[in-house]
């Protein structure tokens, strides 16, 4: 029931960032080349909002309904309460973010994007496997006021800033290659320029074999930590 | 009823509790909102969106794009106020109490006027901080400064009568998101959010006449007129009174829609 709402809220802002990149910005005099490397920040920034926003869900879950205290109960471990949740959001983020790229492709209508290839298809799993990981582990660590609260303007909202979302890496690295360096410290932006590298193919973006294997190690860190955090949450002994 | 003495002391007790009740939250908001948002604000609309879009951080174009973006602001903070009215109707029901002892209009009128001045509030120790952290990267000599108070307020005003209305016919909180991404973010792209009205009219007229829909496009156009006027934005008269006429039309509305709601 939540994904066709999420798709279509997904879909309405994807249409407007479309129209915004493709026509209005041009006409006060952007480089039209920025077109696609732009709208594929955007939709990675809207795959992150979602991914927020599922996750809300989540920290409701143990704090208001205390459904998760149910599935803990009826799973055989942590572990596996953890990897049904992360394959259901992959799965969500995957027909979001799949379509917004669909859409992108109508609307810029650029011959150079490859939408079938399997670089891409390991792409989008990494970035779906991070977004995910990543959110519900904070999900699972702040209470549901502090992640309404906190989590966006302190944890999101600076890695959304360094996260390549309204800019590509190349382009920083030819203005300063020092701050170009800090911006690496944002996982978001492996996101953005592993999907500008695997669609656009050129030779401007980090190259695939630097974002996702940095990606799969991320999620990974990030499964582990959320796994130990709700361990913590829910056991009294622990917590 | 308005003019006499014990609605004028109970719109002051009313307004009184608000204030009572967010003094607490000041120093978050301050923290949040103007130290760490502002930095990534600034750094992001007012420096790296004009250097990539335009390859200059100082450019008229890039305040163009800056002044759009401070719409959003006002948005997220207005659309904070509107959701504690609605918890208070719908979670808490604080407001039936509040009914019981004041009039409707004082109830509603004492908060939207209290939200409106704490978001002006914000906004206004927000708007210098690019400035601090930019530097000499970002252009202010052609701020005119005498009618950024007026523009702040009234924006303010637009924006909190909107989200009050939004929320006086919103009955559950998977409405309230609705109404954010559908119908705010569909109001925002059309009202020249990301660029100038006349881009949009030059793309295309029909962007042009659609945009002239939206509430928010002459709240955009008049912060442009704020940060750096030209010929090419809508006049400034017709901003100020588009953006007048659309608080009056919205708090009316609204307050419409909040007396069907709590006087049986």
């Amino acid at each position: 029931m939540r994904l066709q709402s999420d798709f279509l809220n997904g879909l309405f802002v994807s249409i407007l960032y479309g129209f915004a990149v493709r026509y209005f910005l041009p006409a006060m005099g952007m480089n039209p080349s920025l077109q696609y490397p732009l709208f594929i920040g955007g939709i990675v920034s809207l795959a992150m909002r979602s991914a927020y926003l599922h996750n809300m869900n989540v920290t409701k879950d143990i704090d208001a309904s205390g459904f998760m205290y149910y599935q803990l109960a009826s799973a055989g471990s942590v572990g596996e309460v953890v990897l049904s949740r992360l394959c259901g959001q992959m799965l969500s983020l995957s027909i979001t973010l799949g379509s917004y790229m669909l859409l992108g492709y109508v609307m810029m209508r650029d011959s150079c994007v490859c939408l079938f290839s399997g670089s891409l298809a390991l792409v989008f799993v990494a970035i779906t496997s991070f977004l995910a990981t990543f959110c519900m582990f904070w999900s699972y660590r702040l209470r549901l006021d502090r992640y309404l609260d906190l989590f966006w303007p302190r944890v999101l909202g600076p890695m959304i800033v360094f996260g390549g979302v309204h800019f590509t890496w190349h382009k920083m690295h030819l203005l300063s290659p020092r701050v170009a360096k800090i911006f690496l410290c944002s996982p978001l932006l492996y996101c953005t320029e592993g999907l500008r590298a695997s669609l656009l193919g050129n030779a401007q973006s980090i190259p695939l074999l630097i974002t996702v294997p940095m990606l799969f190690m991320l999620s990974g860190m990030f499964f582990l930590a959320a796994m130990y955090q709700l361990q913590k949450r829910t056991d009294c002994v622990m917590r | 009823m308005l003019l006499s003495k014990s609605y004028r002391s109970q719109f002051k007790v009313l307004f009184l509790r608000e204030w009572h009740v967010y003094k607490k939250r000041v120093f978050g908001l301050l923290l949040n909102f103007v130290v760490l948002q502002s930095f990534t604000f600034a750094f992001v609309q007012g420096y790296i969106k004009p250097l990539m879009y335009f390859g200059l951080p100082i450019d008229r174009r890039g305040l163009m794009v800056f002044a759009g973006s401070l719409i959003f602001l006002f948005i997220r903070r207005s659309f904070d106020f509107a959701t504690a009215y609605f918890n208070d109707i719908h979670v808490q029901k604080h407001i039936w109490y509040q009914r019981t002892a004041a009039p409707y209009s004082a109830v509603y009128g004492s908060r939207v006027l209290f939200s409106t001045l704490f978001v002006a509030a914000l906004i206004a120790a927000f708007l210098p901080m690019p400035k601090i952290i930019l530097g000499s990267s970002f252009d202010v000599s052609h701020i005119r400064w005498g009618i950024a108070p007026f523009v702040t307020i009234l924006t303010a005003a637009m924006f909190t009568t909107y989200a009050y209305f939004c929320f006086s016919f919103v009955t559950s909180r998977e409405s309230i998101a609705r109404v954010r991404v559908r119908l705010n973010e569909v109001l925002m792209w059309m009202g020249a959010f990301n660029a100038t009205w006349f881009a949009m009219y030059t793309s295309h007229r029909v962007f042009g006449y659609v945009s002239l829909l939206s509430p928010f496009t002459y709240a955009t156009e008049s912060f442009r007129h704020v940060l750096y006027t030209g010929s090419d934005l809508i006049p400034l008269s017709v901003t100020m009174s588009a953006m007048c006429c659309w608080s009056l039309a919205f708090y009316l509305a609204g307050l419409w829609l909040f007396k069907k709601k709590v006087v049986r």
